[in-house]
């Protein structure tokens, strides 16, 4: 316990291997919380992104709040991790229809992340990873809002920019990546 | 595309997005035909059909029974979900018949034999009951899967005491609503069902004002049952439970009298009858007699006075009677109950009145309390007895001016009890559970003066102050304490509600003012705490206001300047980097106001306060790159905390504050390279901590202090003999080995005490390296591994 904090504050003063470690430990910790919510209470309860970052920084951590210090940069990191989880999953569900060989575990096998609608995962990754390319504080954006769920306050507040400002962002950012998923589907 | 390009048709594109179709197409027509291209498609893509386009969250796992068919039921959706089972609400799946009911299933997974057996007994037990005021069974069957399943009279209400609330329902109808779920209950209990979970979510209100009850998933047939104790304490509402159920002895029906009867605490008090859920917390309420009835419940919160004088009497009377510790001694049935309640509103003589059973619920403790406690704790409880006796005493009108006199004495002492021996013992080792003791003892006394000081500002003060005081050793933000924080927060509210009410009575009292500014403070520290920086900021202000409009009547009041200095401490720390300006402003009227009140008080708070705003400066002009003022504040506050000291030689923490001065000064002596102005200091710190520490060994924060200053002290020797040659550099390594050796020792012995914390394993870690690097060095110099 407390390895999380202290991570931060290493990441904090410039130290690059602290953020690796402390993606892979949030990482590890939330594909857990997954396996242990998707296995014991199938249809339980509606797993909110948000609600699962929160709990893997109460277990990681030992305190049920982030600190308003650490909110930016914990939520940035939930964010790419949810991002990782959710796309490595979705990935090897891929990989399954396909036959192929072993594949990571991420969440437990009988769960679907039921992702709204025709979003493919996978693709939508690629699409974010473009357009971060272009413009990387709107890649950022939309890891907070649609990977950790987090509501258009929350964000702005974590960005440090007004909340007209995320929801213009989110309107173009949204805009651009349905753009670029539906011009894949026309490209075979 | 590159981001430049991408920048320039974001830009169109956010411009145009907003506007209507005409406005958006003439804009369109002046921009170049390739942007033009790209921001329709943008705009295409932003609008049809693209609602719900990542609005969605990736990760939701929905339920599936939704909108599925169970019996001739559709599922409409989730109203509520138990420990074992979840209810739905859902409608006639073939439209043969009309309307929807409560349906309710075992939750998915929790099928066990135990669950499914659990599941059938409530179906039983329903089928057996038929009242008006209890939600009839309606269908039941088994799924395809062999789940079983059942459907109930579905019920549009609020929740009994919500709806008191909402409806504002004067007592008698709030009693009227209570008997007609005592006489439902009565109904289960003639049938041998005890509820085992009566409580207000358990108990619907119709719109027709219907009272109905729910819920009979624990309940239990008392003719049957083998897993009696499985279903016991796990699954029911702690606050609600009878002591029988707390302690897991067998329950029967005067085990839902009990929770009647809190109910009707409730309903009456607007409150419960107790904050703690913890059970063990709640049986020793119960035992100690320290639950204090409805009537006086309202008065300590400050409620309505006329409802209180209502409820004097019969009322809690009645209530004290269903509630009785001991099963036997309750109403033998709710209807028992319920009958008691008509009497009083028919005005005739109650049965818990005439037994007079009410006083024995309410303060059986008194006759127990000098018990085999630390003699400390006799103390307290000595004083609760004689307050006691003394409230009686001025009942009494001959006696009054006497017991008045007397009350007077006993409530000082009261006061030095708190106050005093709390602080002489709060430095001592293993005080802790004797704390915990003096807290507790402390509350019951107030709950009884709180209930004198009625109308009373002096009083109101004191217990205000008093209050405060427990919270603060409950859980306060500053200063070792109990880590009780919620109780804490309870205990701060209760603080300011009595120094509002002093206020009320006495708007120009010096005292009351300052009571309530002092309640303010408490509060933003509270808001502090949960990362509420806005919400503290407004409560030190409302301090601050408060404070400064009382020394325009009363400068010369120290307590108040003194608070006010803390509270402009306190408003500095909560005003964000964006706000430094007012953050320096705040501190630097602290500074002012506090070293105008050193040179006219030999308060020792007040020169420590002041040191803490000189370190505070200091660590900033020491940021801020400016070692030479640094030095100053941190010499400063060394000045004053040598002088508590020197006034109290033999305190702890006084000498403690010294070290973690001497330590600025080293850290800001090495970084000059200073070295044996560094090491001056150091070693003078580390002298003191040594001392701290063979003082009391219990003393774990000691350990690691001396720890800290062992490590520091070897660092400067070792910096030192980077810089020296021959034997003089041998020296220093020599000394570098052996502090660095010291520290290790230290920091394993806290380890081994599990007196680590985060991090630490670290310092652990980094000290092994700076003995390996130190013994090499003095290798090169031709000396063995000491």
């Amino acid at each position: 316990m407390g390895e999380v904090t202290e991570l931060l504050a290493r990441w904090r003063d410039g130290e690059g291997a602290a953020r690796d470690a402390l993606i892979e430990l949030v990482y590890d910790e939330l594909r857990r919380i997954a396996q242990r919510q998707f296995r014991h209470e199938r249809g339980d309860h509606t797993l909110q992104a948000t609600g699962l970052v929160h709990e893997a920084y109460a277990r990681l951590v030992g305190q049920r709040t982030v600190p308003a210090a650490d909110r930016g940069q914990f939520f940035a990191i939930a964010a790419r991790m949810m991002r990782r989880v959710l796309v490595d999953h979705a990935r090897a569900r891929r990989a399954n229809k396909r036959g192929g060989g072993q594949t990571p575990i991420t969440l437990d096998d009988e769960q679907e992340p039921v992702a709204d609608g025709a979003v493919d995962l996978v693709r939508l990754d690629e699409a974010l990873a473009a357009l971060a390319a272009l413009d990387p504080e709107q890649a950022r954006l939309v890891e907070l809002r649609y990977f950790a769920g987090l509501t258009i306050e929350a964000t702005a507040e974590v960005l440090g920019v007004s909340a007209a400002t995320v929801k213009r962002e989110w309107t173009t950012a949204k805009a651009w990546l349905r753009r670029e998923l539906a011009r894949d589907v026309g490209d075979p | 595309m590159t981001p430049d390009r991408w920048r320039e048709i974001k830009q169109v594109f956010q411009a145009v997005v907003e506007l209507p179709a005409a406005e958006r197409d003439a804009r369109l027509a002046a921009v170049d035909d390739d942007t033009r291209r790209e921001v329709e498609q943008l705009l295409a893509a932003a609008t049809t059909g693209a609602a719900d386009f990542l609005e969605a969250p990736p990760l939701a796992i929905g339920d599936d029974r939704i909108g599925r068919r169970i019996g001739p039921w559709r599922i409409v959706e989730e109203l509520g979900r138990g420990g074992m089972g979840a209810v739905y609400r859902a409608s006639r799946a073939d439209d043969e018949l009309r309307g929807e009911v409560a349906l309710k299933v075992v939750k998915r997974g929790m099928d066990t034999d135990a669950v499914l057996r659990r599941f059938r007994a409530e179906r039983q037990i329903l089928a057996g009951l038929s009242h008006p005021n209890i939600a009839r069974l309606l269908d039941a069957g088994t799924t395809d899967d062999g789940t079983p399943w059942f459907a109930m009279e579905l019920i549009h209400g609020q929740p009994i005491d919500r709806y008191c609330d909402r409806h504002q329902l004067a007592i008698r109808a709030r009693l009227d609503l209570f008997a007609t779920v005592c006489s439902a209950v009565q109904h289960a209990h003639q049938r041998l069902i005890v509820h085992r979970d009566l409580k207000p979510s358990n108990i619907l209100v119709t719109d027709e004002g219907r009272p109905v009850l729910l819920d009979f998933g624990i309940a239990k047939l008392l003719a049957a049952e083998a897993d009696a104790t499985a279903t016991g304490l796990g699954l029911m509402t702690p606050a609600y439970a009878s002591p029988e159920q707390l302690a897991g002895r067998p329950v029967t029906t005067a085990s839902d009298v009990y929770s009647l009867g809190v109910l009707a605490y409730e309903l009456l008090a607007g409150r419960r009858p107790y904050d703690v859920t913890n059970p063990e917390a709640i049986v020793r309420l119960l035992e100690r007699g320290e639950v204090i009835p409805p009537s006086a419940a309202i008065v300590r919160d400050g409620g309505d006075r006329r409802r209180a004088r209502r409820l004097r009497g019969d009322l809690d009377a009645i209530v004290a009677m269903a509630m009785r510790p001991a099963p036997d001694q309750r109403y033998t049935s709710p209807h028992e109950l319920a009958n008691d309640l008509e009497a009083y509103l028919a005005g005739r003589p109650t049965v818990a009145r005439r037994e007079g059973l009410a006083g024995r619920t309410w303060k059986l403790v008194r006759r127990h309390r000098v018990a085999a406690f630390a003699s400390l704790a006799v103390v307290v409880a000595l004083v609760g007895g004689i307050v006691a006796t003394t409230r009686q005493a001025r009942i009494a009108d001959a006696e009054r001016g006497r017991a008045e006199r007397r009350f007077g004495e006993v409530r000082q002492l009261a006061g030095r009890v708190l106050f005093e021996l709390h602080d002489a013992i709060a430095e001592l080792p293993g005080s802790t559970a004797a704390r915990i003791r003096l807290a507790e003892e402390s509350l019951s006394y107030l709950n009884a003066l709180s209930v004198d000081a009625t109308g009373r500002p002096d009083l109101l003060v004191e217990v205000s102050a008093a209050w405060l005081r427990v919270g603060d050793v409950q859980g306060s933000v500053a200063g070792a304490n109990l880590g009780q924080r919620d109780a804490a927060r309870t205990s701060y509210a209760r603080a300011l509600a009595a120094a509002e009410e002093a206020r009320m009575i006495a708007p120009a009292s010096v005292d009351a003012r300052r009571a309530v500014a002092a309640a303010r403070n408490r509060a933003g520290d509270v808001a502090w705490e949960d990362d509420d920086l806005p919400g503290s900021i407004v409560e030190y202000q409302r301090a601050i206001a408060l404070l400064r409009d009382l020394l325009v009547d009363a400068p010369a009041d120290g307590e108040a300047r003194h608070l006010l200095v803390q509270t402009l401490v306190d408003l500095g720390d909560s005003l964000s980097r964006a706000e430094a300006d007012r953050r320096r402003a705040s501190y630097a009227e602290a500074q002012a106001l506090a070293e105008a009140l050193v040179a006219e008080s030999p308060d020792p708070r007040v020169r420590r306060t002041l040191s803490l705003i000189y370190n505070r400066a200091g660590k900033a002009a020491e940021t801020a790159g400016d070692p030479v003022t640094a030095r100053a504040r941190y010499q400063q506050a060394l000045t004053l905390r040598e002088e508590i000291l020197a006034g109290a030689p033999t305190s702890a923490a006084a000498r403690r504050d010294v070290s973690t001065s001497l330590g600025h000064l080293s850290r800001l002596a090495r970084a000059a390279g200073d070295l044996d102005r560094a090491r001056a200091a150091s070693e003078r710190a580390l002298d003191i901590d040594r001392a701290i520490a063979a003082a009391d060994p219990a003393d774990v924060r000691a350990v690691r202090d001396l720890a800290t200053s062992n490590t520091k002290l070897a660092e400067i020797d070792h910096e030192s003999a980077t810089a020296a040659g021959g034997d003089e550099r041998v020296a220093y390594l020599r000394a570098a080995a052996a502090g660095f050796r010291r520290a290790l020792a230290g920091w394993n012995d806290l380890e081994a005490r599990g007196g680590f914390t985060p991090g630490d394993e670290t310092f652990a870690a980094e000290l092994h390296g700076a003995i390996a690097t130190v013994d090499k060095d003095l290798a090169a110099e031709g000396w063995p591994r000491p």
